[in-house]
């Protein structure tokens, strides 16, 4: 509201300054009756103090006065902003144009001339009175205006200032990595952090004013109106939600919502902060999909892992470990739960492996059975290893139960029908021999009745054809023998039983067996036995078959007319063993057989090996027999000059058993 | 005198046949059955000084006719031989144990047989020392 200029709300005050009375008491006659309050003083420096209390609302000034002048008075009222638009009139008696230049100068507003014409005077006090209040209201007014500016300046001041937090803060969260995104409830974006902008590949400018669920297409594990209920009842949400980035990549970001309110409680922004987890998910996923591979071979392979914890003594198990158990998950389990599964006859043993390993810090592994509920058992194969602590002592034991229940019993499914082969075939050989034997009995016995002449005389040609019968009814039953050492010898029935055995005895024994045989070819048989020979260690009736096999091959392959010799010493670098000989003067073997003459079915087929082969086991049962026997069999050989077979036997000490 | 009497207890007849023919040529007298169940009511019959016994008859092992004739008081001197084309190997041992005085496995050997007979029947007390 502005003041109105020409209503005065009290009458106008007038001072009158003058050093003559006379003079003053006639202009306060003059005014007074017009409605003015005129004051009165009589000198420059009164009139400055009356002002200084309180200012007139105009001065009529004398020049001439002693002390200050009318216009050094009016110089210093208009110098001063308080007193300055208090109209002055200068009252003179000097009518001179160079007086009222000097008036003016000092800031009077106007002239009187004296005598002081009443009309005048009051014409020109209320012309000057008016102009006053005009000055008074613009001054007033212009005080108003500044003031308002001055007030409004402040304003936007503060409001400059409180941006300029503002904008500080927003820096700051820019500062952050986090999406910092501020929107109100119609979902428009009002801020947009710098860590949103490179999140997301939104400038802040791009983003304000869209809505993030456009702009973001986000995704919840949840429904956005729970979610909004949340927001609204708590005032604040956090979870996890998919946003798709400016170039459409998906992002998974670990959201908190804040709700803000405005002074009235009503909803009024949301700020959200946003964390991309993208890879820290991927890396849980790959975490997850490791661990689930790993359980998955675990439980596959029937693999359960354990831990013992010493302290506690109690057990943590995996899921495999119940299975395998038969037990129903326990966490944590007693150790006695479990040594209580464990098969009696195995516990001491697992249990002793267990503190070995805890005794020695290293690691173990034991075989052992759990015995079910229902009674039965499974087979477990464990390994274990212990866990340090910071001071070097065992404070677990982790380890792994395997489930070999199907494996052991394959292997001994295996091992059954592998035995039940090697039986069948033991069955079978013996079988077969027995039924081969049969005809062969009664082969044998009629050739034999027609040799001895009972059903009539042979003459030379038939006699001599039954005798042929008769060798190759001997080699048949050789061969029957044969397959049945052979066989006996593989199924582990073949038993050795060494004892004291005279060389020379069993060499004697073996000659005589076969003198008949090298007789009939005309070969000489020879033995060379020192009487000074020690006994051997060996079973007397497999070191009579070994001398039989060596001497009836070495008949065997040699011609008409040859040798075959036995030949027994000390052998003389190793005085703890024998060495015997069997040589001949045969076709030798070609230094190509070699040691493959020893093998099973190994057959001479070389020309002029006119005679039958036999099936080719009695060097390999030759071989087995002396292997068993602590020794070792060789051959050597020269073509055309013939053989020499060596084997070794054990000296007898009588640190040896000796069978009673 | 008159002669021996063997009793053979042989199913395989050509085998039967070949003893028949050996042991009459070796002035022996020859009887047969051909199961283990005939062997007792045989030797009794027969009054068999010497018995030849096969193990792998059709009624029952050779073993059995060995008990019976151990555990039978009139039976148990006749001296036995088993004759059997089995492995030696185990099944010498047992016969000896269940009393026979000899083994030989089939095909054997005429002369071996005919002395084993001999000192069995010349020289009954060679029974302690089992032959073989």
């Amino acid at each position: 509201m502005s003041p109105r200029p020409d209503v005065a709300d009290h009458p106008p005050r007038i001072l009158i300054v003058d050093d003559e009375r006379a003079n003053r008491e006639l202009l306060k006659v003059m005014l007074t009756p017009e409605g003015f309050l005129p004051l009165t003083a009589a000198s420059g420096e009164d009139a400055l103090a009356m002002v200084a209390q309180q200012p007139p609302d105009l001065i009529l000034l004398d020049i001439m006065m002693p002390g200050m002048d009318g216009y050094q008075v009016a110089a210093k009222l208009k110098g001063d902003l308080s007193t300055r638009n208090i109209p002055v009139i200068m009252v003179t008696a000097l009518d001179d144009r160079n007086a009222r230049m000097l008036g003016l100068s000092a800031g009077a507003e106007d002239f009187l001339t004296k005598p002081v014409d009443r009309a005048e005077l009051c014409v020109r006090v209320r012309n000057l009175l008016r102009l006053k209040a005009f000055g008074d209201y613009h001054d007033k007014y212009s005080q108003m205006l500044e003031g308002e500016v001055v007030s409004r300046t402040a304003v936007l001041a503060e409001r400059t200032k409180q941006a300029a937090v503002l904008t500080e803060q927003a820096a700051l969260l820019d500062l952050a990595q986090d999406a910092i995104v501020v929107r109100d409830m119609d979902d428009r974006i009002l801020f947009w952090s710098r860590g949103a902008e490179v999140l997301y590949g939104w400038l802040s400018r791009e983003a304000i004013g869209r809505r993030t669920g456009e702009l973001l297409r986000t995704e919840f594990s949840e429904s956005a109106e729970k979610i909004e209920a949340t927001l609204l009842r708590q005032g604040q949400w956090e979870g996890e939600a998919i946003h798709h980035k400016r170039d459409d990549t998906r992002v998974i970001v670990a959201s908190r919502w804040a709700l803000q309110r405005d002074a009235a409680d009503a909803p009024r922004r949301v700020l959200t902060i946003n964390n991309d987890i993208t890879d820290r998910k991927r890396g849980d996923a790959e975490r997850r999909l490791l661990t689930e591979r790993l359980s998955l071979a675990t439980a596959v392979a029937k693999i359960g892992v354990w831990e013992w914890d010493l302290a506690s003594n109690t057990l943590t198990w995996d899921a495999t470990m119940f299975d395998i158990y038969g037990l129903p998950p326990m966490v944590p389990m007693p150790f006695a739960r479990w040594s209580a599964a464990i098969h009696p006859d195995d516990l001491p043993a697992v249990e002793a492996t267990l503190q070995r390993a805890i005794h020695e810090k290293g690691q173990a592994a034991a075989d052992f059975r759990v015995v079910l509920a229902d009674g039965s058992f499974r087979r477990v194969s464990a390994v274990e290893r212990v866990i340090l602590d910071e001071r070097g002592n065992v404070s677990r034991v982790i380890g792994v139960d395997m489930d070999v229940t199907e494996r052991k019993e394959a292997a001994e499914a295996l091992e059954q029908s592998r035995q039940a082969q090697i039986q069948f075939k033991d069955a079978f050989l013996s079988h077969v021999s027995h039924e081969l034997r049969s005809p062969l009995t009664a082969i044998k016995q009629f050739s034999s009745i027609l040799l001895s002449g009972v059903a009539g005389e042979l003459n030379k040609e038939q006699h001599e054809y039954q005798q042929i019968v008769q060798r190759n009814i001997g080699q048949l039953q050789a061969m029957i023998d044969d397959l049945l050492e052979v066989t006996r010898l593989e199924t582990g029935k073949l038993t050795v039983e060494p004892d004291r055995v005279s060389i020379s005895d069993a060499v004697t024994d073996a000659l005589d067996t076969l003198r008949g045989t090298a007789r009939g070819k005309g070969i000489t048989l020879s033995g060379d036995v020192p009487a000074d020979l020690p006994l051997a260690y060996a079973d007397q009736t497999r070191l009579r078959q070994i001398l039989i096999i060596l001497l009836d091959n070495a008949i065997k392959f040699t011609p008409d007319g040859g040798s075959v010799a036995i030949r027994a010493r000390l052998l003389q670098q190793e005085r703890s063993c024998l060495l015997l000989e069997v040589s001949d003067t045969g076709d030798g073997i070609s230094p190509e057989v070699g040691e493959r003459i020893f093998e099973r079915l190994y057959q001479v087929s070389e020309p002029g090996t006119a005679s039958r082969k036999g099936l080719g086991l009695g060097l390999y049962i030759c071989k087995e027999l002396v292997t068993r026997q602590g020794g070792r069999i060789w051959v050597e050989s020269q073509p055309e000059k013939g053989s020499i077979f060596s084997f070794t036997l054990p000296v007898y000490s009588p640190k040896e058993p000796v069978r009673s | 005198m008159s002669n021996r009497k063997i009793l053979i207890v042989e199913d395989d007849g050509d085998v039967r046949l070949g003893y028949h023919i050996l042991l009459n040529a070796h002035h022996y007298d020859t009887f047969f059955t051909s199961d283990s169940l005939s062997a007792v009511s045989g030797a009794r019959t027969h009054q068999a000084d010497l018995m030849i016994l096969d193990l792998g008859l059709p009624t029952g092992d050779g073993f059995v006719v060995l008990e019976k004739f151990r555990a039978n008081a009139d039976l148990a001197a006749i001296p036995i031989i088993v004759v059997s084309a089995r492995d030696l190997h185990g099944n010498k041992e047992r016969a000896l144990e269940a009393g026979a005085k000899a083994y030989l496995q089939k095909p054997w050997d005429d002369d071996e047989l005919l002395s084993i007979i001999g000192q069995l029947l010349g020289q009954p007390d060679l029974s302690v020392a089992p032959l073989g």
